[in-house]
């Protein structure tokens, strides 16, 4: 039988290159800044894909699905503790559920100003999935009832519509339809919606690039104006974005404006 | 005194010296092996990075910095304090370029140029919210020919009719959509984005090659006619005649997999020869499809893929 002391004086040499061998693969895992931090901020994604497969269509459309793991896997690059939802998941009860912990939202859907028969007036809006083929409008109003003036750090509304100057969306999260550039600060907010109609190549050319820069540690601003450089099909294609042009877009109430000091 | 010299390392048996050898040997090939850029066979995968950069230096690095130099100057891009050069491979784009990032005294990014691996420029954007303190743009023709100045000072020459789009308090988009053969290539072509006073903000120049055309092509009539029987099959019958077919263009596009999930995500890189076949909707069905492009491969009449208007 050895000494345990002199088995465990034969493992001390293996430490240093155990060691460094960690460090090597965990430096290889990534660039410090695209790595995910440990998260507590809520970030909820919704796809609506029922629209596009059977039993509503009977081809299954593979864009509602590809962009949600584009958006999860950027939010979550981005620090924010984010679930993706799709399906009969994605209701409209459980975007207004999920609305009040929500930091960031992410939505691919159909999207419009819709008319509110209550209200008797035009809310901005997006439709659920619900798994089935009646889907109900989730409207501005409702969102913004909910979250009461809770603070939001990125949003974007990937549907027709929502990124137009009239949409009523931006301001259900909380974020004034105003531009901060490089020496001015919105806070760490911002957010991202297409104009008129808008068709779903052209929205995931651009938002391969838009959250591929982002995970880069490019900022939202960058990322925004890098994505706007994409191969778009259609002539008519637009996106705009209102708040804080130089946050990172990391999760958190936190984020200065480096340029304003 | 480094620990693989210390005399207790030294000591180890030969098994177990081996045995770390080959743990630091397998580390390199995990670290070059993650470190090394990807090539045009690496297929992207939607989630996976759609982009991967090795840093240039030296040499390679100084040729593409003295393109640089001299477009900043020209498309106005401001005070410059040192620049990075990266090698970038567009895994989705099926393209590689290099990619200088300009920066200000404090390091950060103020703008970007791309330039292909023949030395012409791809793209380039002043990063920022610089609406311009100029007097604003009169008209569409005023924005073309500020496009066309500052397209021609970084060797550009826009190639047919331009079309100037305004953006509101986010100026103007000037474009020059591609046509090969008198059929033209949406996506491909040359865009820019100016501010409202005409400064510069945004280029885009892309040409994606093209597949040879076809020897015969079919009659617009059978693309629609084999869309027509595609709806049928896509599209529940109650909601059917909400569906309507509402003309056909030929154009060249990229094969995907709109209606083919198990093809790649990325769109094909050479364009086809094609009758897209444009579908709207009304009803009921409206509410969540606004409409959809069918591309019918214009020599052989099969499906290459489309797209969809929620």
């Amino acid at each position: 039988m050895s000494d345990p002391g002199t088995r465990h004086r034969r493992w001390r040499p293996w430490l240093p290159p155990l060691i460094g061998l960690i460090g090597v693969v965990v430096l290889a895992a990534g660039p410090v800044a695209t790595r995910p931090v440990a998260a507590a901020y809520q970030a909820t994604a919704d796809s609506n894909e029922t629209a596009f497969e059977p039993p509503c269509m009977s081809w299954d459309d593979p864009h509602p699905e590809r962009m949600l793991t584009l958006a999860t896997s950027g939010l979550a690059a981005l620090g924010y503790d984010v679930k993706g939802y799709k399906g009969a998941a994605f209701t409209r009860a459980h975007v207004l559920s999920r609305t009040i912990g929500d930091w960031s939202y992410y939505v691919h859907s159909h999207g419009d100003y819709y008319w509110h028969s209550g209200d008797q007036r035009r809310y901005s809006g997006f439709r659920e999935d619900s798994g089935d083929c009646i889907q109900s409008v989730v409207f501005s109003k409702d969102i913004k009832e909910k979250r009461d003036g809770r603070q939001t750090n990125l949003v974007v509304i990937s549907t027709c519509e929502n990124g137009n100057a009239n949409t009523t969306m931006p301001g259900a999260f909380g974020i004034a339809k105003s531009k901060a550039g490089e020496l001015d600060w919105n806070g760490p907010k911002f957010y991202l919606g297409y104009l008129g109609e808008a068709y779903d190549n052209d929205e995931e050319e651009f938002e391969v690039t838009f959250w591929d820069a982002l995970k880069k540690g490019k900022g939202v601003g960058p990322a925004f104006d890098l994505a706007m450089l994409g191969d778009f099909t259609h002539s008519s294609f637009d996106a705009d974005w209102w708040g804080s042009y130089v946050w990172s877009g990391r999760a958190g109430p936190g984020g200065t404006c480096p340029s304003c000091q | 005194m480094p620990q693989l010299l210390h005399p207790s390392f030294l000591r180890l048996g030969r098994r177990t010296a081996a045995l770390i050898l080959v743990l630091l040997g397998a580390a390199v090939v995990l670290v070059t092996g993650l470190a090394r850029p990807a090539d045009a066979s690496d297929p992207y995968v939607a989630g996976s990075d759609a982009t991967r950069a090795i840093r240039l230096a030296g040499p390679s690095a100084a040729v593409v910095v003295g393109r640089a130099v001299g477009h900043e100057r020209l498309l106005g891009l401001g005070a410059v304090a040192s620049r990075t050069v990266d090698r970038v491979v567009d895994r989705r784009g099926h393209r590689t370029y290099d990619e200088v990032t300009d920066l200000d005294a404090r390091g950060r990014p103020v703008a970007v140029i791309r330039y292909g691996l023949d030395g012409r420029v791809l793209a380039a954007t002043r990063l920022g919210w610089q609406p311009g303190t100029g007097r604003a743009l009169a008209n569409g023709t005023a924005a073309i020919l500020a496009a066309v100045r500052l397209a021609r000072s970084v060797g550009v020459s826009p190639v047919g009719r331009g079309v100037a789009q305004s953006r509101g308090a986010n100026g103007w988009s000037v474009r020059w959509d591609r046509v090969a053969g008198g059929v033209p290539v949406p996506g491909d072509g040359l865009r820019l984005q100016l501010w409202e006073d005409g400064s510069f903000h945004g280029l885009v120049l892309s040409e994606h090659p093209l597949a040879a055309r076809p020897a015969t092509t079919i009659p617009a009539a059978r693309a629609e006619a084999t869309v027509g029987a595609l709806l049928d099959r896509w599209i529940p019958a109650a909601a059917r005649r909400d569906a309507r077919i509402a003309g056909a263009a030929l154009v060249w596009v990229a094969p995907n997999d709109t209606f083919e999930p198990t093809r790649p995500d990325a769109p094909a890189e050479v364009r086809r020869l094609a009758w897209v076949v444009s579908v709207r909707s009304s009803g009921a069905l409206a509410g969540t499809l606004r409409g959809l492009e069918v591309s019918i491969d214009a020599g052989d009449g099969t499906l290459l893929g489309g797209d969809v208007l929620r």
